[in-house]
């Protein structure tokens, strides 16, 4: 299977939506909102934070699973938001550039604690830990956990040997469940680019999962 | 991979493929292992990404923002001109002036001289030749000192 993929040509995708999703993000009202926080407007760095802040949790909590680390890793996310925010050229959505710095921090996170063994009821949310605490034998609860657990692990290995840029896309399309027509609005790409990013990847992904079930210690992240 | 399969790829994965197009992939790969074997695990792989989704809804606490905006504060880089109201920065100014000043005084007192005010100047010199008793029966000596005098003084 592996022979082919790498000699072949990148897909020719035809799509007539090509080139035609590309927004103006300057001129949207969170446009209007960033271009203050970048002129140094704290009360538009508050709405940008109070805006996300739902989302950034979420993200770090879907890749962490530490409880306890999700609001630090949040805070260092929108410090690097402030510290960058002049940098932010438009060229892609406010919260495609936040979820980027997010992932990236999450993945900092992640090499500097080599957080391999996660805090058994830190995975689960609260309502979930009651409800399994309720239904489940301690015996089957530990496994079904484990097997979460072992699942992230190697899932977060396999994105590790792939660039920011297909990560974040990876992501948007496998996690957060957009389309490749709202990816392409999202990071101001056309979909075409973005089918040949992802088809990378997709490659990329399999080639690391192959040598991970050759040799386990291979594709340690 | 063949072309078939890459073209549609995203589509036939996210499950958003035409009947067509669906029935087009998935009658190639009734007949081509390779595409149907990779096509498989990039299935498999992009199920697993599933795992990354967060489980629930997140309640942000309470001052949030305000412990951004502290973080904020300590990561930012103080000004040059903060240094200078620095107390730290007076007691160490203090300290150094204090040491120079040991350092000189030292110095002064380890290369003072018996020469109390120094090499004699002209004005001393005169001084001590007024001083000297005069002579009228020898000449002599006086000239001889005031060569001697003129001599010291130029060298």
């Amino acid at each position: 299977m592996g022979t082919l993929t790498g000699v072949l040509p990148l897909p020719a995708f035809e799509s007539k939506a090509a080139g035609r999703t590309r927004v103006d993000y300057q001129n949207t009202p969170e446009g209007a909102i960033v271009k203050r926080a970048q002129a140094g407007d704290e009360v538009a760095f508050q709405m940008i934070v109070e805006r996300y802040q739902a989302k950034v949790f979420s993200i770090i909590h879907g890749i962490v699973r530490h409880r306890n680390d999700v609001e630090d890793i949040a805070q260092q996310v929108f410090a690097k938001v402030y510290f960058s925010i002049r940098n932010f050229d438009f060229r892609s959505s406010l919260i495609t550039w936040i979820y980027k710095i997010t992932v990236n921090e999450c993945y900092d996170y992640l090499r500097k604690k080599k957080v391999r063994k996660l805090v058994y009821e830190s995975d689960l949310s609260e309502d979930e830990v009651r409800r399994v605490e309720n239904t489940e034998p301690a015996g089957e609860r530990n496994t079904r956990v484990d097997n979460n657990l072992a699942r992230r692990d190697y899932v977060l290995k396999l994105l590790a040997k792939l660039s920011e840029e297909e990560r974040l896309l990876m992501m948007l399309k496998e996690v957060e469940g957009h389309s490749v027509e709202e990816l392409a609005g999202m990071t101001g790409m056309n979909e075409n680019t973005i089918k040949v990013k992802l088809f990378r990847a997709r490659q990329r992904l399999v080639k690391a999962a192959q040598r991970l079930e050759r040799a386990p210690g291979l594709v340690a992240g | 991979m063949h072309q078939v399969v890459v073209d549609g790829l995203e589509e036939f994965l996210a499950r958003t493929a035409s009947p067509e197009l669906r029935q087009q992939i998935e009658g190639h790969l009734k007949v081509c292992a390779t595409c149907r074997a990779e096509v498989s695990e990039m299935q498999g792989i992009a199920e697993m990404l599933t795992v990354l989704r967060p489980q629930s809804q997140w309640d942000v606490a309470p001052g949030f923002y305000s412990r951004v905006r502290n973080l904020i504060e300590e990561q930012t880089p103080a000004p040059l001109w903060a240094a200078f109201l620095d107390p730290a920065f007076f007691r160490r100014t203090a300290f150094a002036c204090l040491m120079i000043l040991a350092l000189l005084g030292g110095f002064v007192i380890s290369s003072d001289t018996d020469y109390g005010y120094g090499v004699p100047g002209p004005e001393t010199m005169i001084a001590i030749e007024q001083n000297t008793p005069f002579q009228p029966d020898n000449p002599v000596p006086d000239q001889e000192m005031m060569l001697v005098t003129l001599t010291s003084y130029t060298q």
